[in-house]
């Protein structure tokens, strides 16, 4: 079964947590905006691709596409527990390009959190170059991803270009 | 239509163009060697020092066991360099007596794939063949950049990385089929640089060039062409 999601309001977001142990007791979810989710769709077959980097876990198939398959939270260098039971996959679409996040089943779609602040320190995150911002709220911490620059500047690091 | 080799190595499946296979062998049929430096000597200038680091597995890192690439002798006598997939991709060591080595060449060079078996060939249409998306990679895109999406209506349908052997083996294709090396010509037997240039392309290289170049555009812009047409429908109905 494919979810659609439609944009019917700026202000509400896509929350997926992440596989992350909590940080200060609190749970740590990826933030996106409904206009950066394509798609929300069941676990497919994954494809793994020889001499990856280890936090592109492989591709998969969306429709008739081929679509990389990331794990965010390996890519930001966060400490990470690897979901036995994953069970959807999130589409995310980035400029012209794709890209696949495991998702569990507790994804949320909210409002904008009306208040928040940023964190005091984020030392949990390495990769601070890869992230927009990290918020403080009563949902916990939530972070958002550079996906434009995971995608592109991120692969650059790794080609050497 | 483009006709793709699909074969097997330990539990991963991989591709190539039927027109980048030269032949096939029974594994049994061929002597391996390890990879020597007499024997690497032995080898065309083109491949000699370039075998690329290569780690088990398929990760990413260097070589510290050159047993992962050998050398493999044809009937001839010719050598040509031998890549162990199954080694390589699935740390499977134990040979079996299904085993095909695979014969592609690259220009002048010689290479070979070691499968555990050859599956089939396929008929693809192009829109069933996708580039592999840049965030894999600068190896992984040297290796296998296209991917095959195997299995018509009511098949099970698989995604199978489509092997590229210049990239493989790190030769430049294009300079390997179209200029000759420097020493072949001295600069002195020449009246001017143009002649020095002349000689040095050969002409039927440079016909397969340019008819490479002029489907690499046409693909290319389809492709462009096909990408907007999906992606103004997307947006016309409202997704």
């Amino acid at each position: 079964m494919t979810v659609y999601l439609k944009q019917d309001g700026r202000d509400r977001v896509l929350l997926i947590p992440a596989h992350a142990p909590k940080i200060s007791g609190k749970a740590v979810h990826f933030l996106f905006t409904l206009g950066q989710v394509k798609d929300i769709f069941r676990k497919e077959v994954i494809r793994q691709i020889p001499f990856a980097p280890s936090w592109v876990m492989g591709l998969t198939r969306w429709r008739e596409k081929a679509v990389p398959v990331i794990c965010l939270e390996d890519c930001l260098g966060m400490p990470f527990i690897p979901s036995a039971h994953p069970g959807r996959m999130v589409l995310i679409r980035s400029r012209e390009q794709y890209a696949v996040l495991y998702a569990d089943t507790a994804l949320r779609l909210v409002h904008l959190p009306e208040t928040s602040a940023p964190p005091e320190s984020v030392s949990w995150i390495s990769e601070k170059n890869l992230v927009r911002g990290v918020y403080e709220c009563k949902e916990g911490f939530l972070v958002l991803a550079d996906m434009p620059g995971i995608l592109n500047m991120r692969q650059k690091q790794i080609t050497g270009e | 239509m483009k006709e793709i080799m699909l074969f097997q190595a330990g539990n991963e499946e991989f591709g190539l163009y039927l027109s980048d296979v030269k032949s096939v062998y029974r594994a049994s049929e061929l002597a391996q060697l390890p990879l020597s430096p007499e024997l690497s000597d032995s080898l065309s200038e083109e491949v000699s020092g370039r075998v690329p680091g290569i780690s088990p597995h398929g990760g990413t890192g260097s070589l510290s066991d050159d047993s992962y690439i050998r050398v493999c002798r044809l009937p001839g006598g010719k050598d040509m360099l031998l890549y162990d997939f199954p080694r390589i991709f699935s740390a499977k060591t134990r040979p079996s007596p299904l085993q095909k080595i695979i014969r592609t060449d690259v220009g002048s060079v010689a290479l070979a794939v070691l499968a555990d078996h050859i599956e089939r060939v396929a008929e693809s249409d192009a829109d069933r063949i996708f580039s592999l998306p840049r965030v894999f990679g600068k190896r992984s895109l040297q290796w296998f950049p296209s991917v095959f999406s195997t299995g018509t209506a009511g098949e099970e349908k698989r995604l199978v990385p489509i092997l590229d052997p210049a990239g493989m083996a790190g030769i430049d294709a294009v300079a390997q089929d179209t200029v000759c090396r420097p020493p072949d010509i001295p600069a002195g037997d020449c009246r001017d640089t143009e002649e020095y240039i002349s000689r040095c392309i050969r002409p039927d290289a440079l016909e397969k060039e340019i008819c490479r170049a002029i489907r690499r555009g046409i693909s290319r812009g389809l492709n462009r062409s096909i990408f907007r047409m999906t992606v103004f429908r997307e947006k016309a109905a409202g997704h």
